[in-house]
């Protein structure tokens, strides 16, 4: 028995750490139900950007996550502020106005990350296409002061590392 | 005519041994060395030769008058002999006074001998005479054997061969029958002008161009020979061929063909024998006879070697009873010789004859070793060599119609490339070692007095390598010091010095007509010989094909001569390098530097310094900072190519390019106004919360 290794020390699981938030979770949805009613419907579009994500940033959802929030900030307030019930959780709901209020913002979020990769990448390319054109009038003028052999083709085959020799 | 010099610009440091051209030549006159006029209206034919026309010449600051040889196209002289004679006066030797190198008008060089001039250029017998009136005893002991017999004793003191005792070449000076004066023996090869008559038998059977420097008894035949013509009157060979002369004097001895029908007192009776016997060994040295001139008894030496033999070998049509006769006749038919030696009949005939085993051992040696390739390559024409030279060791070598002295293979060689004659013989005869295998014979040692066999196993070596400073080019130099480049490229020029090889380089490289490179393999081999430093990495890597190596090499070369040869510019060997120095150029890789280097090139050519036009070219220090300019432009393009490969593999992508960037901006944007928004709201209730209180 002495010969036997001590054991590892035992590890919680993340399974059971999950189960316990979980559970915390749903608890404290469940005593703020008026609160979570609102969470609920105003986040819709996040969740469902979030989980329609197929890009490899997954980005959607923080992006329009970001605005929903602050679109659901104002009705919170006001259920906050009218008292914590259900019944004024869906009078707030019902509300067109503020129904707009919270699906605005996630469509302005959802504008921005419609549209912004597409303004990026139209900048980033004009620049790729100027940085292009500078590099070739760099070859131009290396191979003007050195020769062809500056492209030295064996060398980029070998894959030689690009190391600065010592002067 | 003018009398315009140039100053010597082709002194070479150690100038005591070769002096260097710094002659010009003006219409019908060459200035020798700034200090001698040669007038070329002025021929003086009595002393003239088949290799040397002589003029008159007089110093420019005495008025003495001198006897010029001018050497004929670029035939040897005997420089050495002429260093030595210069700085040795010998009495009753006509003394050399200076040579040179001059310059014609044409711009062709010749090299110049400078002699004292008799008073009256009487000689004792002219050679367009056939007979004069026999002299008496006391006349040629007193009057001609006392001064020349001196002369030559002098000059044998210091070993050197004189090789032109003849009677057209012993002079009277100033009145008939007073002290002779012998003559020259610098202007040409030993034994090249010598009539067959005045040579033992062995080197008359030798081409006059192949006897070589003949061993210090070789003149006391000769001396012999002039001995019996004078008291005769006449030659009693005279009008024969050389080939019955030779014959003649084998079957029935030299001294009796010369004294046949005089009446001789005992007294020159016993000089002629001993001066005219056949045998070296038999013979007297110099000194024995200079003691007979005063009067003393000599005692001669009685040796018998004769090879007649008691019975007849018929070959090719001739009965003979002589080995040298057969030795010498073997190669007039070959196939008969061949026949003759394979089929034993040869060993046979020598076993009935002679009772000397030694002989036929040698004989049957000669046949073995010609026998080692088993037959192959050149066997007949070596057995047939190798035979006949065991048969008469003292004959020359006789190889494919070649009949050569070892000591005359340079001087034969010499003659053939000048005049355009096949070489392959001579390189054969050098890569079979014969010259070797004849100073091995006992009977052959003393003429291996100056190294020869060594030089003979050295060539032989030579011969072998490839390169361009080997091959038979440079066996002839080996074997000839004082022959002048015999390149092709420098047919007009007579170069003795690695100086003088340049400055004539320079020359042909002004006309725009010359080779491609200044480098052959005759040039090549000559500074091998002649320059004091190793330059056999150069010429090995001037004779390749690397782009880089091979002008780097051939110039360095010339450059590292040209200083070292202390020879001032050389503009015309400049342009003529100036495309491999444009060639070195291209190792820089900055092309702006390379233009830079080569029209620096090109504007320096004329100063015709080639260290500074190397300089230009192979800096280390601008090598090395160009290497290192050139990797780091090297490693910045690669960066450049990946950054290209990067950019332009995106740009494929149109769909997602920049689209993640995008999307992580938006998040951001979205973020800041988010809260923004936010913080807008919680602000606003709070300022209404404080407003309702």
């Amino acid at each position: 028995m002495a010969n036997q290794p001590a054991l590892p020390p035992p590890v919680k699981s993340s399974a059971g750490k999950g189960l316990f938030v979980a559970f915390i979770f749903t608890v404290g949805a469940i005593m703020l139900l008026p609160t979570t009613l609102v969470l609920a419907v105003g986040l819709l579009p996040t969740f469902v950007a979030t989980f329609s994500d197929n890009s490899r940033e997954r980005l959607a959802g923080l992006t329009l996550g970001c605005m929903n929030v602050a679109g659901v900030l104002p009705p919170l307030l006001r259920l906050w502020n009218m008292g914590h019930t259900v019944e004024n959780a869906i009078l707030i709901l019902l509300q067109p106005y503020m129904l707009l209020l919270m699906y605005g913002g996630a469509a302005i979020g959802f504008l921005l990350y419609i549209n912004t990769p597409l303004m990026v990448s139209g900048i980033l390319r004009r620049q790729a296409q100027y940085r292009l054109k500078t590099i070739e009038k760099h070859y131009a003028e290396l191979q003007e002061e050195w020769g062809p052999e500056v492209a030295n083709i064996s060398l980029r085959e070998q894959n030689v590392p690009l190391v600065e020799p010592k002067s | 005519m003018s009398a315009e010099t140039t100053n010597s610009n082709g002194t070479e440091k150690n100038a005591g041994a070769k002096r260097t051209a710094n002659t010009k030549a003006s219409s019908g006159k060459f200035i020798l060395n700034d200090r001698y006029e040669i007038f070329l209206s002025r021929p003086v034919s009595e002393f003239e030769h088949i290799y040397a026309d002589t003029y008159e010449a007089i110093a420019k600051d005495g008025g003495q008058s001198y006897l010029a040889y001018v050497i004929k196209d670029r035939y040897p002289a005997r420089l050495d002999v002429a260093d030595y004679l210069i700085k040795q006066d010998i009495p009753r030797l006509l003394s050399i006074k200076d040579y040179g190198v001059t310059t014609a008008s044409d711009g062709s060089q010749r090299l110049v001998v400078l002699t004292d001039k008799p008073s009256i250029t009487t000689p004792i017998m002219s050679r367009h005479q056939s007979k004069r009136a026999p002299l008496q005893e006391d006349v040629i002991r007193k009057n001609i054997l006392r001064p020349v017999v001196q002369a030559l004793k002098n000059l044998h003191d210091a070993d050197i061969f004189h090789g032109n005792i003849r009677v057209d070449n012993v002079f009277w000076n100033n009145v008939e029958n007073a002290e002779a004066l012998l003559g020259e023996c610098v202007t040409s090869l030993p034994g090249s002008i010598q009539p067959a008559s005045y040579e033992t038998i062995e080197r008359a059977m030798a081409d006059p161009c192949g006897r070589g420097v003949g061993a210090l008894v070789e003149d006391v035949y000769a001396l012999g020979i002039l001995v019996a013509i004078l008291f005769r009157g006449t030659d009693p060979t005279a009008g024969k061929s050389t080939k019955a002369m030779i014959e003649d004097k084998i079957n029935r001895g030299s001294f009796t063909v010369m004294t046949e029908g005089l009446q001789l007192s005992s007294n020159l009776m016993e000089f002629l024998r001993a001066t005219l016997h056949d045998d070296p060994r038999a013979r007297w040295t110099m000194d024995q006879v200079w003691m007979w001139v005063i009067g003393n008894h000599v005692t001669s030496k009685q040796i018998v070697s004769h090879k007649k033999v008691g019975r007849v070998l018929e070959f090719n049509g001739t009965k003979y009873m002589n080995l040298r006769l057969i030795a010498r006749d073997l190669q007039d038919n070959p196939v008969e010789a061949l026949e003759l030696i394979e089929s034993g009949n040869l060993i046979k005939w020598l076993e009935r004859c002679l009772l000397d085993k030694v002989v036929i051992d040698t004989v049957q040696a000669a046949i073995n070793r010609a026998n080692y390739n088993n037959k192959g390559t050149g066997y007949e024409d070596r057995l047939l060599c190798m035979v006949s030279m065991s048969l008469d060791p003292r004959a020359p070598i006789r190889y494919k119609g070649l009949s050569v002295m070892p000591a005359g293979i340079g001087g034969m060689l010499v003659d053939a490339i000048i005049r355009e004659q096949p070489l392959q013989v001579f390189a054969e005869c050098i890569r079979e070692k014969l010259a070797w295998l004849w100073l091995g014979y006992k009977e052959n040692e003393a003429m291996d007095a100056n190294d020869l066999s060594k030089r003979f196993d050295n060539v032989s070596k030579i011969i072998l390598r490839r390169g361009i400073d080997y091959g038979l080019e440079r066996c002839l130099y080996e074997l000839l010091m004082d022959v002048p480049c015999l390149s092709m490229t420098l047919s007009s020029y007579y170069v003795l010095t690695c100086a003088q090889l340049l400055q004539a380089l320079d020359k042909v490289g002004e006309d725009k007509a010359r080779p491609q490179q200044p480098l052959d393999r005759h040039i090549a081999s000559f500074i091998s010989t002649h320059d004091q430093k190793d330059n056999s990495l150069y010429l090995i890597l001037a004779e390749g094909t690397d782009p880089l190596k091979r002008p780097l090499a051939l110039v360095t070369l010339f450059q590292s001569m040209q200083k070292r040869h202390q020879v001032p510019p050389l503009s015309g060997l400049a342009d003529w390098l100036s495309k491999d120095i444009e060639q070195i150029a291209q190792r820089y890789h900055n092309r702006r530097y390379r233009k830079n280097v080569v029209k620096n090139v090109e504007s320096d050519i004329k100063g015709g310094n080639l260290t500074r036009l190397l300089t230009l070219v192979d800096s280390p220090q601008e090598i090395g900072r160009d290497r290192s300019e050139f990797e780091q432009a090297r490693i910045f393009y690669r960066r450049l190519e990946k950054e290209h490969d990067y950019l332009e593999s995106n740009l494929k992508r149109n769909d997602v390019f920049g689209r993640a960037t995008g999307r992580q901006i938006a998040a951001v944007i979205s973020g800041v106004m988010g809260g923004l928004f936010m913080a807008a709201t919680l602000l606003m209730k709070l300022t209404n919360s404080d407003a309702g209180m």
